[in-house]
């Protein structure tokens, strides 16, 4: 019979097919859905993340990790909705406007499920506006942009400025993406910046005191 | 100031009172020091660093008045011997030629190279090719960034247009006209292909419609320009190629006249290893076009020791009894200054067959072969190759990227195309490799699907071929057939991209 590790091993193995047959299984043995999410997903993106910083995998390999991960949040997600169980922390993520660019917001929004958080994903090509509107509907905690493109930059600065404007000051702005830096995020105003998925969650906890 | 240049040298310059506060970048361009400002002086890249009192910093932050002692490391001089790929080769093909007096000028115009080619158009005889580096790059090395300084200026970029035509273009052809012992005065006309940005930045059009989804640019179309208008001196018409959307190029339309994919049976395929990527699948009824923005990697854009072959630089090489056998691009004058794009390509296969490195781009640290050294501050697991050129991990990550974002941009128009790998026909390479890629390797890597050997043509610079073969024939008007038969694939639209982006990653053959 299969075990809560073995899904936890395929997950970090980013063996997808595998995590596929095993959650329907494990759901059927009796196991919370709960349970799975906070023994073996949890877990599994920890070590991902942890092994990623040692320099120990590359981003193809925490691709297929994130990937195996999602396709067990497929099932699960809709489940835990109906079980009413909402983590605690909510967090926004999107790609600015004019930028379509975003298998690197995936990875970090899957690598922020991974750290337990609801994650709300605008998608890509996300105007100010869109953003405000989610942040007024969602309330998250935090808000990630991510841009993968220099002509795209200015849009990031201007989305953080619109964001403040309409008087969410206290939400945490976390930014990312190829060409962001450093000295950019603090340039723009933004709360945060990491420059991977692996780092974006420590950010975001860092940012939530967590 | 004393700044020292990686051959050795010493220059000694005074920095003026009214550029003591300039970026040193700036000034030392002005110097004929120039630096790869890849980021276009924003402070965001690796491409400027010099050494100043044992530190590194980036030039382009840096006020030229602050120093006494500047070295310019060899990664970030800007080397302006730097060579494109100006050979081509032209497929058999259906076109009336069209023999007349005069002397066509055919040209590509790349982001990061051009290349052109002098035709006596009366018997159809190439009287010279050749290509340099396109003087842009100091404004970026991605089509973005230039996009970005221009849409600083409000749209339109007559700096941007002057370095294309004055610095790169006009010296081009003034190396044309001498190796073929001509006036410059005698052409009569030029057909230019390019990607939609160059065309655009070529005829002086505003770029702001490149720079955020929805793309708007000002024209894709063929048109008809005067040379004269462009900023040239002779006067004649300058025939630019139609482009079928706004990020898959003049380049490919008229690559894919050259090429023959044409009149071949489908299903085939032409990929274009550039820094757009762009990709033509012909299908039973009709084409499939894309671009995957792979990045300049394959140029040798961004690798520590990367370089476009030319003079100096490996172009391919081969690991026998635990030695790299290098085989240069030109005979050897003084020292081996890069590595191209094929020679990585060979490194990644010969090492993943020594198990040097493992699918996932990592060097086995047990290797004897691997040893750990300080890169850009950083420490990073390198192999040698001969002399101070590595590899590192870091290199093999950025060239996993752009092969997979080819790979994946190949597969997801097989996938839409409803046609398996084993089914191509044909498949054509063009682009920056020339006709240095070893096409087994580069299967093994996974940058293509595995087809069998003989089914795989390196074409070299094909969109320079389209362009001689429109300058002597009818060929043009098949070129406008092409872009309306042609559906432009935007492939973050499709959602089976990314998961052959993912799938495409591992160094391993795709099938
Ligand atoms: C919230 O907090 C955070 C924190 C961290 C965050 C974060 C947010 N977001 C990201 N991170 C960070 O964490 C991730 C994991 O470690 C990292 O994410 P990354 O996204 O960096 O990494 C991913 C895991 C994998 N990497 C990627 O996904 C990007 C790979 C490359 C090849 C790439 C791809 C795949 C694509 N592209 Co585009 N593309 C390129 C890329 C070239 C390259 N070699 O890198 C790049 C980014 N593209 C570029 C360009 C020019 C373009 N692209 C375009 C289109 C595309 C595709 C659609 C073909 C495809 C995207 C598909 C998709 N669904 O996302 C066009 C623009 C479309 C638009 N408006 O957005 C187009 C304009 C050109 C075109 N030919 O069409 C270049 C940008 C140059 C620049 N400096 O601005 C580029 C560098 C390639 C190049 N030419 O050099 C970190 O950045």
């Amino acid at each position: 019979m299969s075990t809560i590790e073995d899904l936890k091993t395929a997950v970090i193995n980013g063996r997808r097919k595998d995590v596929k047959t095993l959650v329907p299984e494990l759901l059927e043995s009796g196991i919370e859905p709960s349970a799975l999410l906070s023994q073996a997903l949890i877990p599994a993106m920890g070590v991902v993340g942890e092994r990623f910083k040692n320099n120990e995998i590359f981003v193809p390999e925490m691709l297929v990790s994130a990937r195996a991960m999602k396709e067990a949040m497929n099932v699960l997600e809709p489940k835990l909705l109906e079980a009413g169980i909402r983590p605690e922390h909510t967090a926004l993520i999107g790609t600015v406007e004019g930028d379509l660019h975003d298998i690197g917001k995936n990875l970090v929004a899957t690598m922020w499920k991974g750290a337990g958080f609801d994650v709300i994903d605008l998608g890509v090509n996300v105007p100010a506006a869109r953003f405000i509107e989610a942040i007024e509907e969602h309330k998250p905690h935090i808000v990630g942009l991510s841009a993968l493109l220099t002509t795209t930059m200015p849009a990031m600065r201007d989305t953080v400025a619109a964001i403040r404007e309409a008087g969410h000051t206290s939400v945490k702005l976390l930014v990312g993406g190829a060409p962001i830096t450093q000295s950019y995020a603090n340039e723009i105003g933004a709360d945060g910046y990491s420059r991977d998925a692996a780092s974006a969650v420590d950010a975001a906890k860092e940012a939530l005191g967590v | 100031m004393e700044i020292f240049t990686p051959d050795g040298r010493r220059h000694q310059r005074e920095v003026p009172p009214a550029a003591v506060r300039l970026p040193l970048s700036s000034w030392l361009e002005g110097e004929h020091l120039p630096l790869n400002t890849r980021c276009g002086e924003r402070g965001l890249c690796r491409g400027c660093l010099v050494r100043v009192d044992g530190r590194m910093l980036r030039a382009c932050q840096a006020e030229a008045g602050a120093f006494e002692t500047v070295s310019i490391p060899d990664a970030s001089f800007r080397d302006n011997r730097l060579n494109g790929v100006s050979s081509f080769e032209i497929g058999t093909h259906r076109y009336a030629l069209r023999t007349r007096p005069g002397i066509g000028l055919a040209l590509d115009i790349g982001t990061t190279t051009v290349a052109g080619a002098l035709w006596n158009l009366a018997d159809g005889t190439c009287l010279a090719h050749a290509s340099a580096a396109n003087e842009q790059r100091r404004f970026g090395d991605n089509v973005l960034s230039r996009i970005d300084h221009a849409v600083g200026l409000g749209g339109a970029s007559p700096a941007l247009q002057s370095a294309l035509v004055k610095d790169t273009l006009e010296p081009l052809i003034h190396t044309l006209c001498a190796a073929a012992s001509i006036d410059p005065a005698r052409i009569t006309e030029a057909v230019a292909a390019g990607n939609t940005v160059m065309l655009h930045g070529f005829a002086g059009a505003r770029l702001s419609g490149f720079a955020a989804y929805p793309f708007r640019p000002e024209f894709l179309g063929r048109r008809t320009l005067r040379s004269r208008d462009l900023g040239f001196t002779p006067d004649f018409p300058v025939f630019l190629g139609a482009s079928p959307g706004p990020f898959v190029g003049a380049d490919i339309t008229l690559g894919a006249l050259a090429s023959g994919i044409l009149e071949e049976d489908a299903p085939a395929l032409l990929v274009d290893f550039g820094t757009n990527g762009e990709i033509l699948l012909k299908t039973g009824d009709g084409y499939l076009a894309t671009a995957t923005a792979a990045g300049p990697a394959f140029e040798g854009g961004r690798l520590n020791c990367g370089a476009i072959a030319g003079k100096g630089v490996i172009s391919s090489m081969a690991l026998r009894g635990g030695e790299w056998k290098v085989t240069l691009a030109g005979e050897l004058s003084g020292r081996i200054t890069g590595i191209s794009g094929a020679a990585y390509v060979d490194f990644i296969a010969e090492a993943l067959r020594a198990g040097i490195l493992n699918r996932m781009g990592r060097f086995d640290t047990d290797h004897p072969a691997v040893e750990r050294a300080e890169v850009d501050g950083e420490m990073q697991r390198c192999v040698k190759v001969c002399g101070p050129l590595f590899v590192s991990e870091a290199d093999v990550a950025e060239l996993i990227q752009a092969k997979a974002a080819i790979a994946a941009g190949v597969m997801t128009l097989l996938e839409l195309a409803e046609t398996r790998p084993g089914e191509l026909r044909t498949v054509y390479i063009a682009g920056g490799f020339g006709y240095h890629l070893n096409c087994a390797h580069a299967m093994a890597v996974g940058m293509l699907p595995d087809v069998p050997a003989e089914r795989l043509h390196v074409i070299g610079n094909a969109s320079l071929g389209g362009a001689s073969l429109v300058l002597q024939s009818d060929a043009g008007s098949a070129a406008d057939t092409l872009c309306g038969n042609c559906r432009v694939v935007e492939l973050n639209q499709i959602d089976c991209f990314e998961d052959h982006f993912i799938d495409c990653m591992p160094l391993e053959r795709i099938s």
